[in-house]
């Protein structure tokens, strides 16, 4: 029974990290109209800074810093922010596919650099032992409730950012040039520098978000930052509601009860493969279902914004 | 007087050989209505794209102001106060009328991160709302303001067009066929707000189908045809220009 109980726990925790991703890419794909395909990247960058600069039991990588976690964290949202200018400022000067094809070839970049750059990465071995945040204050599986305490602490504090940005001059003047560009620059507004403002907070808020991931994982490898964490992060979304304000909360939880549940089903050795499998083809069902039943998701634009004008 | 608000000289726009725009001369005095008529293809509105920077010219220049203008990002355009409007009933479909009106009138400052984050877009957010307010009242689209652009009817997205541009405080403002679309009784109130915002020391420049609307409210009328102006003058001047008629108002009419 306490087994199936910290299987959710744990399944709750991944769909608040996911949430959390979601948030981000509704910030930048669905306000600001910019199609990023290779969050996965951005999200590899700031976990591997965090774990380079924090870990200390690997001794034969060239870089060990020994640095606090603290500033693990900074340090890793600053390269994520940094990656974020480096592939925003040529890729968002045109027009949005090359955006799109930019990003997804970044993450890959990435990946493959975290494979081959053995030296500093430890490559498809990768860290399996570090520290990690208030571990004093519990063990085993009471760590397992702490974290998901401290991933839902940050899905609050992202939502009310979100929130923020999104009710703001800043958020309508997003939404506002994601389906007319030219509009927008006939008003004087530099659309690409708030472009690239965004995606670079983006980047920032990837790498800061992390090391949640990896603490939740337990390691740190190449195979944790492929293209399936951009894809389930675009699913949550597209599920709960591209460009609404809870969609991708809501998405996130709903796609990861419904997926992680699937492989709650028992089955002999043989089956195991199919079973493993299972997982893609119930997200697959799921995506197709809302597109058919609510094209626009669980939630939308429209009511996350009505009434939002004001005043009026 | 200070002379021309915006020069336009020799002005050329060609398209994979072919001439949109040829050799334009055009000089408009500040506080003036100039409307530019013309068949479809005449140039007109690869004209506007030229001066508001949204095509670099092949030949010429711009100058509004005194200052050269000539190929400059259109934002760079906008912020001097040359705020044009489009053709296409267009704007922004997921903000409601509201919403757009107040995205025109928000002031860079306010409208970055940063004052999003620090939340110092309040302290203006109202005096925008009272300017706001007040055009849509001007327009008779104060009861739609909170009606999403994607579900108005084209004719009153071309009004929000202009009331939304009109909120960006233009010093001249460029309309393309800003009454296509729009209902009679709205093309009143158009016109009605185009003499104020004129009367209140704007320069506007039109371009137009609808000759009657055109004549009634300009002052001065180019008449362009195949890239180039064939006729200038007064509304009245012009409509009995033999050349005009021949070209465009003879068969129109």
């Amino acid at each position: 029974m306490s087994g199936v109980l910290l299987f959710f726990v744990g399944v709750i925790t991944l769909a608040g990290i996911y949430a959390i991703l979601a948030m981000i890419l509704n910030l930048e794909a669905g306000w600001a109209g910019m199609w990023d395909l290779g969050l996965a990247g951005l999200v590899a960058v700031g976990g591997y800074v965090f774990i380079i600069t924090t870990q200390q039991t690997h001794e034969d990588v060239i870089l060990t810093p020994h640095w606090p976690m603290w500033a693990g964290i900074l340090a890793g949202s600053v390269a994520g922010g940094l990656a974020a200018l480096i592939i925003g400022v040529p890729s968002l000067r045109v027009r949005g596919e090359y955006f799109l094809i930019t990003t997804l070839a970044f993450a890959e970049v990435i990946r493959q650099l975290s494979i081959n750059l053995g030296s500093v990465t430890r490559g498809t071995v990768g860290f399996n032992q570090f520290s990690r945040p208030f571990e004093s204050w519990a063990t085993g599986a009471g760590y397992r409730w702490l974290l998901l305490a401290l991933v839902w602490l940050v899905v609050v504090v992202v939502y009310l950012l979100m929130r923020r940005l999104g009710y703001s001059p800043y958020g309508r003047l997003l939404r506002g040039f994601r389906d007319n560009d030219p509009v927008a620059r006939s008003l004087g507004k530099h659309t690409n520098r708030h472009r690239i403002q965004t995606f670079v907070l983006a980047g920032l808020l990837y790498g800061a978000v992390a090391p949640l991931y990896v603490w939740f994982i337990r390691t740190v490898t190449p195979s944790l930052f492929t293209s399936e964490v951009t894809f389930v992060t675009w699913t949550a979304l597209v599920i709960g509601g591209i460009a609404s304000l809870r969609g991708p909360v809501i998405g996130a939880l709903i796609l990861l009860l419904v997926t992680e549940a699937a492989s709650l089903v028992q089955g002999s050795g043989e089956m195991a493969v199919v079973l493993a499998s299972v997982r893609f083809i119930v997200l697959g069902i799921v995506l197709i279902l809302v597109m058919r039943f609510r094209p626009e998701g669980l939630t939308n634009e429209r009511d996350a914004f009505a009434g939002a004008s004001g005043k009026g | 007087m200070t002379g021309p608000i915006l020069e336009v000289n020799r002005v050329t726009k060609v398209f994979g050989g072919v001439g949109a725009v040829r050799g334009v001369d055009m000089s408009i005095e500040p506080g003036s209505i100039t409307a530019v008529i013309g068949p479809n293809g005449a140039g007109k509105t690869s004209l506007f794209n030229v001066v508001t920077g949204f095509e670099q010219p092949t030949e010429g220049t711009v100058r509004f102001q005194g200052e050269d203008v000539t190929g400059l990002e259109p934002w760079r355009v906008s912020q001097r106060g040359l705020i044009r409007t489009f053709q296409t009933p267009t704007g922004f479909p997921a903000l409601s009328v509201w919403e757009n009106l107040m995205v025109g009138g928000t002031e860079d400052r306010y409208e970055g991160l940063w004052a999003a984050l620090r939340g110092t877009w309040r302290s203006d957010e109202n005096a925008t709302h009272q300017r706001a307010r007040r055009v849509l009242s001007d327009l008779g689209l104060w009861d739609l303001r909170d009606t999403l652009l994607a579900d108005l009817p084209p004719g009153d997205v071309k009004l929000v067009d202009f009331a939304r541009q009109l909120m960006a405080r233009p010093v001249m403002v460029l309309l393309d066929e800003p009454a296509s679309g729009v209902d009679p009784g709205s093309i009143d109130r158009l016109a009605t707000l185009i003499r104020q915002v004129r009367d209140d020391g704007m320069t506007v420049l039109v371009i137009d189908h609808n000759i009657g609307f055109v004549l009634g409210i300009a002052d001065r009328v180019h008449v362009m045809s195949l890239g180039r102006i064939i006729a200038s003058g007064t509304p009245e001047e012009v409509v009995l220009d033999p050349v005009v008629i021949e070209v465009y108002l003879g068969r129109s009419a």
